[in-house]
């Protein structure tokens, strides 16, 4: 399932490539799978064709995706086509992190409540006993 | 085909009756909306028969009583000029009261909400109906070629004629076959709209509403090869007979087209009703996040 806000500051582009790569972290796009065509999406999400257009084709410039004429857009990787663990992902993910962090703290989040969501969401992504 | 012209008429006013009968008005139905249409179906249609009665009886009495034979016969074409009420009394009176019996069918959501979500699964590689379905339609048409094949091919009676009309009915049927693919996705094409985080009775309601498409694309498509293929051998096997088979088919055709055309209507209405439900899920859960 994915969720759009048409109300948030981030572009609709961003939050649709958010989500559909949270899927696949998750698990619940495996590799092959189908992804639904870019009528259907924008239809059900009552957004305009291109944005889901440029979503998918953003998607594509990683690698997670593939699109080929009349076959559709199916996942062809788990992971992205990018050098894993470099320094370069190490550093943008530690800020984002700090960000995170920062957000929780200036909402006046207590550190367990904190330490329950991060837990809550780091078993999403990887559930007991996976590791990668 | 008396019998025909006499009942098929009357048949075509008492289906709106039957939508009278068979639609339940739904709690949040205006009572006093439902009740004069309701009132208004019952008068038009009680109108339409008794008008059919009329002209029946009066064409009866005054012309088939003067001739010699069988009057009845004669006359009774005449009266089935009325089943054209059927239109009518479909789209003023019964569509009408289901609308008012079911506030949400034509209710889209309009409120613009700013949290949307919707499903990351392709409808259109979706099956969802059983195995069996995908290979029946074809079935059907390769059972009927076979028969036509097996029992006319080679024997005295078979003609170029037979040779075009026969393979004529069995190309439609190949063909009708061709689009059914394509039909099929396009009935689970439809917009799903969905509204904040999943919600499992609304994503049963779309189940239902798809399932409800398809299984009518898949017995528009069956019913079609069924015709088709069914007039093929009923050709064949009059030929080899020596009979005439021109009025049998001509009544099959006419009634298989009337019943289609009947089923439509109705199938129509009960695809309605399973987008109503999912209109008043969709608003029953705006109000509640707005």
């Amino acid at each position: 399932m994915l969720t759009v806000r048409l109300d948030s500051d981030e572009p609709l582009v961003d939050q649709i490539v958010r989500g559909i790569r949270a899927a696949i972290a998750t698990g619940e796009l495996q590799n092959g799978d189908e992804l639904p065509p870019v009528r259907q999406l924008a239809g059900d999400l009552g957004v305009h064709l291109n944005t889901v257009a440029r979503a998918y084709r953003e998607l594509q410039a990683t690698g997670l995706v593939h699109t080929a004429r009349g076959r559709g857009t199916r996942v062809t990787a788990t992971q992205e086509a990018l050098p894993a663990g470099d320094e370069a992902t190490r550093q943008g993910l530690l800020e984002r992190a700090q960000a995170l962090l920062a957000d929780a703290k200036l909402a006046g989040l207590p550190r367990t409540e904190f330490d329950r969501i991060w837990k809550e969401a780091r078993q999403a992504i990887w559930p007991s006993g996976r590791t990668s | 085909m008396l019998y025909f012209h006499l009942f098929f008429p009357p048949l075509m006013f008492l289906s709106p009756l039957l939508v009278l009968v068979g639609y339940k008005p739904i709690a949040e139905a205006d009572p006093d909306e439902v009740r004069l249409t309701r009132r208004r179906l019952l008068v038009w249609t009680a109108l339409a028969i008794a008008a059919y009665l009329l002209i029946t009886v009066l064409r009866f009495t005054l012309f088939a009583s003067a001739t010699e034979g069988p009057g009845l016969a004669r006359q009774a074409p005449l009266t089935q000029f009325m089943a054209f009420l059927f239109m009518p009394l479909w789209f003023a009176c019964a569509m009408p009261y289901v609308r008012a019996a079911r506030p949400h069918m034509d209710q889209p959501v309009t409120k613009a909400l700013p949290v949307r979500s919707a499903s990351l699964v392709s409808r259109r590689s979706l099956q969802v109906l059983p195995s069996w379905t995908r290979w029946t339609p074809l079935a059907v048409l390769v059972a009927g070629a076979i028969y036509c094949v097996v029992r006319g091919f080679g024997t005295s009676q078979w003609s170029t004629q037979t040779n075009v009309l026969v393979g004529a009915l069995l190309l439609a049927g190949a063909l009708g076959l061709n689009f059914y693919p394509s039909l099929q996705r396009f009935a689970l094409s439809g917009k799903e709209p969905g509204i904040g985080s999943p919600d499992p009775e609304l994503e049963k309601a779309y189940a239902s509403f798809r399932r409800a498409k398809s299984w009518g694309v898949w017995t528009l498509a069956t019913g079609f090869e069924v015709l088709t293929a069914g007039i093929a051998a009923l050709l064949v096997s009059g030929l080899l007979q020596g009979q005439d088979t021109g009025r049998m088919i001509g009544l099959i055709g006419g009634t298989g087209g009337a019943l289609i055309g009947t089923l439509g209507g109705l199938y129509g209405a009960w695809l309605g009703v399973c987008g109503s439900r999912v209109n008043e899920l969709l608003n029953q859960r705006a109000a509640k996040e707005a």
